[in-house]
């Protein structure tokens, strides 16, 4: 039998609560156990819940322009999923799918809601919440406005620096991941046209190149040859036209 | 007085030909008074982008070579040769042909008996005045025999046509030292059928750092001017086609260049 209280005790969202404040809230909280591969729910259903993850672990996926399947993020014991939709009712942004036996206590709105009335610093505590992920996504703009500036100069050095993306909203992941894809994209293309010049073994063999010069040079027609182009040029430039 | 250009490449296939071509009728679309020689006795090439062939030929290079006749009743106004291909094109180019004969016999024997170098020069100096020219194109003979060393010396400003290729390179560095040696007071590299992929910027980088020269156009290698397989004049055909762009940037290039410097 899961532990809600405890649960809450370890979540990123409540940790910080005081365990009277806890049991209060946990009384809110119903627990759903997911198999193996089980679906949370998917990309563009109703969002009516908040889950805290209390135990297994948690892949967020969504789709690409082409429909082919990308993988956002996994989440584990202690992270929250899905509490804007808490508040604005919005369709889910992704596809959540249990990757093992996985425990999720599930908060539903009007449960939420009825929770908020009685609680009233618990609105305090998601806005707190809310807040952060908003700073977060304000920050990665301001340093992807930085990046760029960066790729168009050439220095990609900050793609070593890995990027924590845990807490991000779906949609700002969505964009890094796509981001940090696209600058390292560049760079590879970069690095093979480089690569290409480089293996175009453009090297002169300066021996042969003099060896073949010397032999070229050493003939009487090329001594005669040198000299009469010098006199040729200087009588053609000085005379005219004809007919003029 | 006229300019003489020549455009050399050490080796076979590295489209100088086909340039030589197309520069000489940007220049002659500019106004200019033109006349291209093809020197290239032993493999002649050039006569077929200005829709030569074997039936139509008149008199050849070969033919003033041999004593057989003077130089000018060798030189044909292009106009006429291409006007059933082009009859917007202007009836007043003034662009000339001097042929090298396609004929195996001609071909064997100066492949034998070479010919008279001070001979070509003088029939080159001859079409200058004659024809008034304001530049004299040369298609020249690949490698460093003693025609193409001819040509050189007597150049005011040599194109070097090679592809970015090491065989190229190394014969290219060649003909950078012999230019120089002959004082050659114009000399550009041209890099040909350089892949889409390459960073251009990069090439020509490389290549001036390699030769001490200038690269004066970097041109793809392209499927269009491939296709069109020496057939016409490229730049005539397809002026609007990217690859005719560069050429005119090249032609207009050559054109500022000034006698002696």
């Amino acid at each position: 039998m899961t532990d809600i209280v405890r649960s809450l005790e370890r979540s990123l969202l409540f940790g910080n609560q005081p365990k009277e404040t806890l049991a209060l809230i946990g009384q809110q909280f119903r627990v759903r156990t997911l198999s193996s591969g089980e679906i949370l729910f998917r990309k563009g259903e109703q969002g009516d819940a908040l889950f805290i993850v209390a135990e297994g672990r948690l892949q967020i996926v969504t789709q690409n322009a082409q429909g082919d399947e990308v993988i956002l993020n996994e989440c584990g014991v202690g992270e929250t999923i899905g509490e804007m939709s808490l508040v604005d009712e919005s369709p889910r942004s992704a596809t959540v799918i249990a990757l093992e036996p996985t425990v999720m206590l599930e908060l539903k709105r009007e449960d939420f809601l009825q929770l908020l009335d009685e609680q009233p610093k618990i609105a305090l505590l998601l806005l707190l919440t809310l807040i952060s992920r908003l700073r977060f996504a304000t920050t990665y703009i301001e340093k992807a406005t930085e990046w760029s500036r960066k790729v168009s100069q050439g220095d990609y050095a900050f793609i070593e620096e890995s990027v924590p993306l845990r807490g991000a909203e779906e949609k700002a992941q969505q964009f890094l991941g796509a981001f940090f894809q696209m600058v390292r994209d560049v760079q590879q293309r970069e690095q093979a046209l480089r690569q290409q010049i480089q293996a175009l073994q453009i090297e002169v063999d300066e021996v042969r190149r003099r060896q073949a010069v010397e032999e070229l040079t050493a003939t009487e027609f090329y001594h005669t040859l040198r000299q009469q182009a010098q006199e040729l040029r200087r009588h053609r430039h000085s005379g005219k036209r004809k007919g003029e | 007085m006229g300019l003489i250009v020549s455009i050399h490449s050490f080796r076979g296939g590295t489209g100088k030909s086909n340039l030589t071509a197309n520069l000489a009728v940007q220049a002659a679309l500019a106004g200019k008074r033109v006349a291209v020689v093809d020197t290239d006795i032993q493999s002649p090439g050039i006569h077929v982008l200005f829709g030569i062939t074997q039936h139509t030929m008149g008199k050849t290079l070969n033919d003033f070579l041999n004593e057989r006749c003077p130089i000018d009743e060798v030189a044909q106004p292009v106009k006429n040769l291409m006007s059933g291909s082009y009859p917007t094109l202007s009836e007043n180019l003034q662009l000339w042909l001097i042929p090298s004969s396609i004929n195996a016999r001609e071909i064997g024997q100066v492949l034998r008996k070479g010919y008279d170098v001070a001979r070509l020069n003088e029939g080159l100096q001859t079409l200058l005045q004659e024809l008034a020219l304001d530049y004299l194109f040369i298609d020249t003979h690949p490698g460093l025999n003693e025609e193409t060393l001819l040509s050189i010396a007597i150049s005011d400003v040599l194109l070097v046509v090679l592809r970015p290729d090491q065989q190229d390179v190394q014969g290219t560095a060649v003909t950078v030292d012999i230019a120089r040696s002959l004082d050659v007071p114009h000399l550009f590299l041209i890099v040909n059928k350089v892949l889409p992929r390459y960073d251009f910027g990069e090439v020509k980088r490389r290549m001036e750092d390699l030769f001490q020269a200038p690269v004066a156009e970097v041109l793809p290698l392209s499927e269009d001017v491939a296709d069109n397989g020496s057939a016409t004049v490229f730049s005539l055909r397809f002026p609007e086609h990217s690859w005719s762009q560069k050429v005119r940037a090249l032609s207009a290039k050559l054109l500022s260049l000034e006698a002696g410097a």
